[in-house]
């Protein structure tokens, strides 16, 4: 069962009823059965691993000794690698059988790696309760696609069982419809051409292949911010607050800046628990000493940001997959960041020596722009699903462009029509407007609320309707699942 | 005190107000979703085509109760094979064409469930075809076809169930959320047809002029041409090693048997035939061979239903050089007239069916034969005939063009025909049916004028 669902809306329903319904002490129950009953939805023995998960977590945090600790990470983390490397081995090995990959896998296991650090460093107390820690665990609305909790941060939350409050339940619903506007109309509008372009992309070359590329940025963007939006609408609705995962990516000058505001959770994930720990270590710091000495203060002082980025960017490549696009892609980052901080300083001074105007918004705007064709590059590598044919792509990206035969009609591809252009551009810019609104701070559900009564609910209906309309959706029509599910 | 009672009245009016707000959100929303689910989903009310299909089943379930005595159902076959007010003209038999396009068995089982509501019919005519229907290749539109145009009722409701839970099952396991997508899109079509926007045209915002008066009782009339180009015999000579063809469904032959069972339960004969489909089956798997007619023999007489073939058991005297609109999948007007004529004529002495009146067929009887008059000059081929046809009927008017002629009818002010002169002196009609769509736009424009 996944968000764009008929089927999610009745569970839906039925959740908020129960949830409200219930008094406070037991809501907690509540959001675990139904959290249960949409595991369920994707086969029983998911559960079960979810299950054996949780329990190694919760033993460890109980039992918060170092080799307890290992032990747990191993176990978390041995199934995560046999959800995610376990195909590609039994494949190898000729092994039959099919391999269970649990839903969620790779969110809620670093959800309780984080969590038995914490226990670990003292950071939180243990929880004692299994069926909590459970709840913290396959909390649904963030169990498809994240955001990733802290435990320290949501478990209070989901225990609190806030009242119902009109306001907070009006503001959820509008984030879900957003949510869905972005992923319906404008993230799987977009799937209609990239599919096709990547799906055949034998049939094409050129300036096919480049918007197709720059298109999926956008798409994935807009897809996995949207799964995001309804899954804090969603958890709004029940008074629970989830971490943000998204903040205006596509705005960053730098790619420093964008891992800041993309995938939020992940990178902080990375930061706190992986980053940090290996920058401090007294292993590194020894290393990093020994080489101030013997090559260069320089050399030796880099290293201390060099090899925590390199392992973590090798993990975060890991996390989204095995194969050896994703180990690329990981690589690719890792250099772009490691090169931007080792020698940001230098890569700073360029402008000036250039006499540009870094303060100027033709400017800042270059380096948004720059920025989005760095990821763009980024999704060369994983977009098409293969690296034969990323390379097949860039190889044919340039030369011959089709320019003539692509705008006069070669662009729609797939019966898609100029009626699906326009709407495409007009809801994109829509999404532009409202982030560029939201970049200068503004609350856009705040500042609607705050007009009259009529224009509120044009807005409303404005929104729900266009997504009823423009959504691509419908009986037989199999909408690209949520991306970052795959994950 | 007071205070407390101040502060409680404060909070009960304001949750009021917001229960009022949300209420009235809600009340709005419907209204705006119901009137643009209206716009977007098809009328299928266009002139005389086999998308005139609402007007059809509208037409028929707000007749009047037990007005008709036979009921025709199956595939494109029955409907563009059986003309109602033939049967009624001659034999003031009361009866209805409701087949559509590749027509699923189980559309026809829930369509007749809900004939049985209003309707006492003593004979269903149940064209064979539907036992071929291939289950699994059957398109959404042709489900949706009848769904969308079944009144509100227990049999929408079954039928809707049976539609969801068919393409659930399409892939290795049960679907639920393409069951409960396709069971609500039947009674909010909107999930389905959403995407229309870029389709509407006039018809779906303004009632097109003419539609409203509807002379056919179902009936597809069509005036295109194209010979068969084969024999019955040669036919079943060219099909002789496609043993596959004669495969009945076991689902079909299952349907088919619960569609007896409630005709018995409404006192009501079921009777299986066969309009004639005389072609090669290389580019149309209809060909009605031998083989098939033996098939569906085997299995009526093992359910004890009554089939009679209009191919191999009766004689039509079917031309297949003119009677045909394909080339020998569909009868065009010709063909229909003759077939509607013969299995009237043998309903009627089978079953004894009665003579009746029927106000609605009366009325229709005017429009219906300034129709049938242009369908039957767009299907004449001899130039001599034609222009002694034109004799008779006073109000066409024939203008020379380069390539042949165009008639005009002149009550109407309006082209019924476009005739090219082929070198052997024969003619051929150029757009036929859409001429005749616009003669019948044309026509009730001046009849209600």
């Amino acid at each position: 069962m996944t968000f764009v669902t008929i089927t999610f809306f009745i569970f839906l329903l039925a959740a908020f009823f129960c949830y409200f319904v219930t008094k406070k002490p037991y809501r907690w129950m509540v959001l675990l059965g139904f959290s249960v009953l949409f595991y369920l939805f994707a086969g029983y023995e998911k559960l079960l691993f979810v299950l054996i998960a949780a329990l190694i977590a919760y033993l460890v945090g109980k039992y918060a000794t170092k080799r307890n600790l290992i032990f747990g990470i191993i176990g978390v983390v041995g199934l995560l690698f046999y959800a995610k490397a376990g195909e590609a081995i039994y494949l190898a090995l000729s092994l039959k059988g099919s391999v269970i990959v649990p839903l969620g896998i790779s969110y809620y296991s670093f959800s309780v790696i984080g969590y038995m650090l914490d226990v670990y460093y003292k950071k939180t107390k243990p929880e004692e309760n299994f069926f909590h820690f459970l709840l913290y665990m396959i909390y649904f609305p963030q169990i498809l696609e994240g955001p990733i909790p802290r435990y320290k941060s949501l478990m209070p939350k989901l225990l609190k069982g806030e009242d119902f409050s009109y306001e907070r339940v009006c503001f959820g619903l509008q984030r879900m419809v957003w949510g869905y506007f972005k992923k319906l109309v404008i993230a799987d509008r977009i799937a209609i051409y990239t599919g096709e372009i990547f799906g055949n992309y034998k049939s094409y070359s050129g300036i096919y292949y480049f918007t197709a590329i720059l298109l999926s940025s956008l798409q994935l963007y807009a897809d996995f911010s949207g799964c995001m939006d309804i899954a804090l609408g969603v958890s709004e609705c029940f008074g629970i607050t989830l971490d943000e995962n998204f903040k205006r990516p596509f705005f960053s000058k730098t790619a420093a800046e964008f891992w800041r505001r993309w995938h939020i959770t992940l990178g902080t994930f990375f930061k706190d628990y992986v980053y940090m720990h290996i920058a401090i270590s007294p292993k590194l710091l020894k290393l990093s000493k020994t080489a101030k000495e013997k090559i260069s203060k320089e050399f030796g002082k880099s290293l201390i940001t060099v090899i925590p980025l390199s392992v973590v960017w090798i993990l975060t490549g890991l996390w989204h997959g095995t194969g050896a696009d994703y180990i690329l892609w990981g690589c690719y980052w890792g250099v772009i960041i490691i090169i931007s901080s080792v020698f940001g300083k230098k890569l700073k001074a360029l402008p000036k020596v250039l006499s540009i105007d870094t303060s100027s918004k033709a400017y800042q705007r270059a380096q948004m722009i720059r920025t989005f064709f760095i990821f763009s590059g980024a999704r060369l590598l994983t977009a098409p699903g293969d690296l034969g044919v990323s390379w097949y792509l860039l190889k044919r990206m340039f030369l011959p462009w089709h320019l003539s035969e692509y705008f006069s009609g070669g662009a729609l591809v797939n019966d898609m029509t100029l009626v699906d252009v326009a709407i495409l551009f007009i809801s994109i810019m829509i999404l532009y407007v409202v982030s560029s609104l939201q970049e200068k701070g503004i609350k856009i559900r705040e500042k609607i609320a705050s007009y009259s009564i009529l224009l509120r609910w044009v807005f409303y209906y404005g929104l729900i309707f266009a997504t009823l309309v423009f959504g691509i959706y419908g009986p037989g029509f199999k909408s690209s699942d949520f991306v970052y599910i795959q994950f | 005190m007071s205070n407390n009672k101040g502060i409680n009245n404060k909070i009960h009016s304001s949750r009021m107000g917001k229960f009022r707000k949300v209420l009235s959100f809600f009340v709005i929303f419907s209204i705006l979703f119901l009137l643009l689910q209206n716009l977007l989903t098809p009328v299928w009310n266009y002139p005389n085509s086999e998308d005139n299909l609402s007007y059809s089943y509208e037409g028929f379930f707000q007749s009047p109760s037990n007005t008709y005595d036979v009921i025709f159902l199956g595939t494109s076959h029955m409907l563009y094979g059986i003309s109602p007010m033939e049967i009624y003209k001659e034999y003031n038999v009361c009866t209805y064409n409701l087949g559509t396009s590749g027509q699923p068995i189980d559309a026809t089982y829930y369509t007749l469930e809900e004939v049985f509501t209003n309707q006492s019919p003593k004979v269903v005519v149940l064209d064979a075809s539907s036992l071929f229907t291939d289950e699994e290749h059957e398109l959404d539109s042709l489900w949706r076809f009848v769904m969308d145009s079944l009144p509100f009722g227990w049999a929408k409701l079954k039928y809707a169930n049976r539609y969801a839970t068919f393409f659930a099952n399409q892939g290795e396991e049960f679907d639920l959320n393409e069951y409960t997508l396709r069971f609500a899109s039947a009674f909010f079509p909107m999930i389905e047809y959403h995407d229309r926007f870029d389709e509407l045209n006039e018809n779906d915002i303004f009632d097109v002029p003419g539609v409203e008066e509807y002379y056919l009782a179902g009936y597809f009339l069509q005036t295109f041409h194209e010979s068969s180009g084969v024999t019955v015999d040669e036919m079943n000579a060219y099909e002789k090693e496609n043993e596959s063809l004669a495969n009945i469904y076991s689902h079909n032959a299952k349907v088919l048997e619960q569609i007896q069972k409630l005709c018995k339960e409404h006192e009501c004969e079921l009777l299986l035939t066969k309009i004639p489909a005389i072609h090669r089956g290389k580019w149309y798997t209809g060909a009605w061979t031998y083989a098939r007619y033996e098939a569906v023999k085997s299995l009526a007489d093992s359910l004890h239903i009554s089939y009679y073939d209009l191919l191999y058991d009766g004689d039509i005297s079917i031309d297949v050089e003119k009677d045909y609109t394909d080339g020998g999948a569909h009868l065009n007007y010709l063909g229909a007239k003759k077939t509607s004529l013969f299995l009237g004529e043998y309903l009627k002495d089978t079953y004894q069916l009665e003579e009746k009146t029927y106000k609605g067929f009366e009325e229709n009887e005017e429009g219906y034969d300034a129709l049938t008059t242009v369908a039957f000059l767009q299907l004449i081929f001899d130039e001599k005939e034609y222009d002694e046809y034109l004799t008779h009927h006073k109000q066409f008017v024939k203008e020379e063009t380069k390539n042949g002629f165009v008639v005009k009818d002149k009550l109407c002010d309006v082209l019924v025909d476009e005739v090219e002169q082929n070198k052997d002196g024969s003619l051929s009609h150029v757009n036929a049916l859409f001429y005749l769509e616009d003669y019948w736009l044309a026509y009730a424009k001046e009849k209600t004028s």
